[in-house]
C-alpha cells in the first residue's frame, strides 16, 4: 500500500507554517529588543557626553570622535542583526528537517501497522 | 502539486518497507544526511578558541587603553603587542567559514579610520597622550565592540547541537 503523500504533504504545510511564524516572532522581538537597548545606551551616552562638552571635560574634538563611535556600534549591531538572522534561519531549517523526518516516519509507520 | 526532490526522495525511500522494517533508525540518519548535503548552512558554527581569544583580546585592549594618559612613545612595546594579538585573532575569524558578519566587525574594530579600537589608537599617536575623561568614555564603546563579536558567537549553533540533532534521529 502506498502511504497518502498528499496527507503528509498536508501535515508537512501546516507544521512548517507554524514553524515558520514561531520563529520569525521569536527574531523580531529578539531583534527589537536588542535595538531598544542600543537606543537607550545610545541616549545615555550622548548625554553624558554633552555635559562633559559643556563642562568643558571633553573637547570638540572628542566629543565628535566618540558619536562616531556610536555609529560604528551601530554598524556592527546592524552585522550582528544580520548574522542572527541567518543563525536563525538554520536553526528553522533543522526544525523543518525534524519535522519533515517524523513526518514521513510516522505516516509511513501507520501504513505499516 | 508537483513534489521537490526532498518531497520525493522521502516518499520513495518510505515505499520500501523491508528497508523500514530492518533498518529503522539507519533510515531515519540517511534521510537527514541526504537532505542536509542538498540543504547546506549558511551560519558559522560557535568556535571555543575564538571566543577565548576574544576574551583575551578584550581584556588586554582595555588594559592598554587605560595607559593612554602616558605618552605613546613610552607605550609603544605594549600597544605592538595588543595589536599583534588582535591581528591574530582577525587572521583566526579569517579562516572560518560562513563568518562574514564576524570578519567585517573585526575590520570596524581596528580600522584606524573608523572610532572604535583602531581609531583609538591612531588618536592616541597623534596626540601623544590623551586625557583621562576620554579615555574613560572611550573604553565602553570598545567594551562594547567587543561584546557585540561576543553576543554573536554565543549565539551561533555550538557543535553539540548538531550533533545532538543527529543522534536523537
Amino acid at each position: 500500500m502506498k502511504p497518502d503523500f498528499e496527507a503528509i504533504f498536508q501535515d508537512l504545510k501546516t507544521g512548517a507554517m507554524d514553524l515558520s511564524k514561531l520563529t520569525v516572532k521569536q527574531y523580531k522581538d529578539e531583534a527589537q529588543a536588542d535595538i531598544m537597548a542600543f537606543l537607550k545606551d545610545s541616549k545615555e551616552s550622548l548625554e553624558r557626553w554633552t555635559t562633559l562638552l559643556a563642562a568643558g571635560e571633553l573637547t570638540i574634538s572628542d566629543f565628535e570622535w566618540l558619536v562616531q563611535s556610536q555609529k560604528d556600534l551601530l554598524l556592527m549591531n546592524g552585522l550582528k542583526q544580520t548574522a542572527l538572522s541567518k543563525i536563525r534561519l538554520e536553526h528553522f531549517k533543522t526544525s523543518v528537517l525534524n519535522f519533515v523526518v517524523d513526518t514521513a516516519i510516522d505516516h509511513v509507520a501507520k501504513e505499516l501497522s | 502539486m508537483k513534489p521537490n526532490a526532498c518531497q520525493t526522495f522521502i516518499l520513495l525511500v518510505s515505499q520500501n518497507r523491508f528497508i523500514m522494517k530492518k533498518t529503522y533508525q539507519g533510515f531515519r540518519i540517511l534521510i537527514i544526511l541526504a537532505i542536509l548535503s542538498g540543504c547546506g548552512t549558511s551560519a558559522a558554527f560557535f568556535d571555543q578558541m575564538s571566543y577565548k581569544e576574544t576574551i583575551s583580546a578584550k581584556v588586554e585592549a582595555l588594559a592598554l587603553m587605560d595607559k593612554a594618559v602616558d605618552d605613546y612613545s613610552t607605550q609603544e612595546a605594549a600597544i605592538e603587542e595588543v595589536n599583534l594579538a588582535m591581528q591574530k585573532v582577525y587572521e583566526y575569524e579569517k579562516n572560518r567559514e560562513n563568518n562574514a558578519e564576524t570578519i567585517r566587525m573585526w575590520e570596524i574594530l581596528l580600522d584606524p579610520e573608523k572610532n572604535l579600537y583602531g581609531g583609538f589608537i591612531k588618536r592616541w599617536e597623534s596626540q601623544s597622550k590623551l586625557s583621562k575623561v576620554f579615555v574613560d568614555e572611550a573604553k565602553p564603546q570598545i567594551e562594547k565592540a567587543f561584546d557585540i563579536i561576543l553576543g554573536l558567537e554565543t549565539k551561533k549553533v555550538k557543535p553539540e547541537e548538531a550533533n545532538s540533532f543527529l543522534n536523537n534521529n
